[in-house]
């Protein structure tokens, strides 16, 4: 019964966590929407505990907290692969985006200093 | 200012360090010259850029360019600085070589990227070389290295520090961990080369077009013997001497760092 009240507490503080983070424009709606309704699912499977039960074993699986953690392990699986993706790709970007900078820089460099004398030309540079 | 003071004392203690570089010691400056002009009478290296990927390495940088200008032309040196907190790129730009700086440190592979990239653009270079920045391999052995390329044998020429030359200093653990390296890349790329994680090697200006460097830290390494086979570029493995002192090896890979390696390129060979 703890368990219960507890989940149904986290649930309304996860959804509302998610429509205010949409308000702030950090989550897409559809983001919005997609966490708003797996947390509602959440909620709902808790309160009808009968129910969510014989959907389970409809899938062959025990009992509906077995499919509920079956469901999560398999989505947790899936979002640490998205996000991995997503790092990786934000890694390349900001790497690409150095090493732009990083040549651009050198050739304003160079194109300034073409007319003048090279560094190395000047005595006891070496 | 607690961090520039740690970084003089660490420097002042690796120039007491006994080094095997020829180059370092004044006396040997006038027959490497002598070698130069040899080299030059048979080898057009006015093509041939190299790449330099540092990372504070403000107390090696100097003698690594004194080392590489007595066989190419200061401006064909490209020091990629990725992002340094010493004065790596200042001593660089004052030898005159090409100095290009990363805002902020990207890794090895990304240094090396920028480098190829950025000698790309130039339409003459026609070899490109990487060579560590923390002086472990030697700048006379290049024209040995790249000739193959120019003579229009090859298209990549791999260095090896498992093949005819022994590496000196290197320690026991560090040979079992690039061996299995080895069989590792072998199974993975299938290519057959003797080392896996050696920093020297030359690249056609085809090869280099070719080979994409995606990975920024060390696994760049497997990376581009992965291209190498992807592309169908033949390669070739040049025996080269690799020179172990405590420094390069405080700055080298540790041993450790081997599986975590193997498990990024598996991760990103994966994703591809």
């Amino acid at each position: 019964m703890i368990l219960k009240v507890f989940i149904l507490l986290f649930g309304i503080f996860a959804v509302s966590r998610s429509y205010l983070r949409y308000k702030d424009r950090l989550l897409t709606m559809t983001a919005a929407l997609f966490w708003i309704l797996l947390w509602t699912l959440i909620i709902l499977s808790v309160m009808f505990k009968e129910e969510t039960s014989s959907l389970a074993q409809y899938f062959g699986i025990g009992r509906g907290a077995d499919l509920l953690l079956f469901g999560a392990v398999l989505f947790l699986s899936y979002l640490s692969f998205r996000l991995y993706v997503r790092v990786e790709e934000l890694r390349q970007e900001l790497t690409r985006l150095i090493r732009a900078l990083a040549i651009r820089e050198v050739e304003e460099d160079r194109k300034k200093n073409n007319n003048r004398p090279s560094k190395r030309d000047l005595p006891g540079a070496a | 200012m607690a961090l520039s003071q740690r970084s003089i004392t660490i420097r002042s203690d690796w120039q007491n360090e006994p080094t095997c570089r020829p180059v370092e010691q004044p006396g040997n400056i006038s027959t490497l010259s002598v070698g130069r002009s040899a080299v030059d009478s048979e080898l057009d290296l006015s093509g041939t850029f190299v790449v330099v990927p540092a990372y504070n390495e403000a107390h090696m940088i100097a003698s690594v360019i004194e080392d590489l200008r007595q066989v190419v032309p200061v401006t064909r040196i490209i020091v990629v600085d990725d992002g340094s907190d010493d004065a790596t790129a200042n001593i660089a730009g004052s030898f005159g070589a090409i100095t290009i700086r990363h805002a902020i440190n990207r890794g090895q592979g990304a240094a090396l990227a920028t480098g190829i990239e950025y000698a790309l653009n130039h339409k003459s270079a026609a070899v490109i070389v990487t060579f560590d920045g923390d002086g472990q391999h030697q700048a006379q052995e290049i024209p040995e290295l790249v000739r193959p390329i120019l003579e229009g044998t090859t298209e990549v020429v791999l260095g090896t520090r498992f093949s005819g030359k022994r590496a000196s200093g290197i320690r026991k653990s560090r040979i079992l961990t690039l061996k299995l390296g080895v069989i590792f890349t072998r199974m993975v790329s299938g290519i057959r080369v003797s080392d896996c994680h050696n920093g020297f090697r030359a690249f056609s200006r085809k090869a280099a077009q070719q080979i994409r460097i995606s990975q920024d830290g060390m696994t760049h390494a497997s990376e581009i013997l992965d291209e190498v086979m992807r592309n169908r570029l033949p390669y070739l493995e040049h025996p080269v001497q690799i020179c172990y002192t405590d420094y390069s090896r405080c700055k080298g890979q540790r041993s450790g760092q081997a599986f975590e390696l193997a498990i990024k390129f598996l991760m990103s060979r994966l994703l591809r």
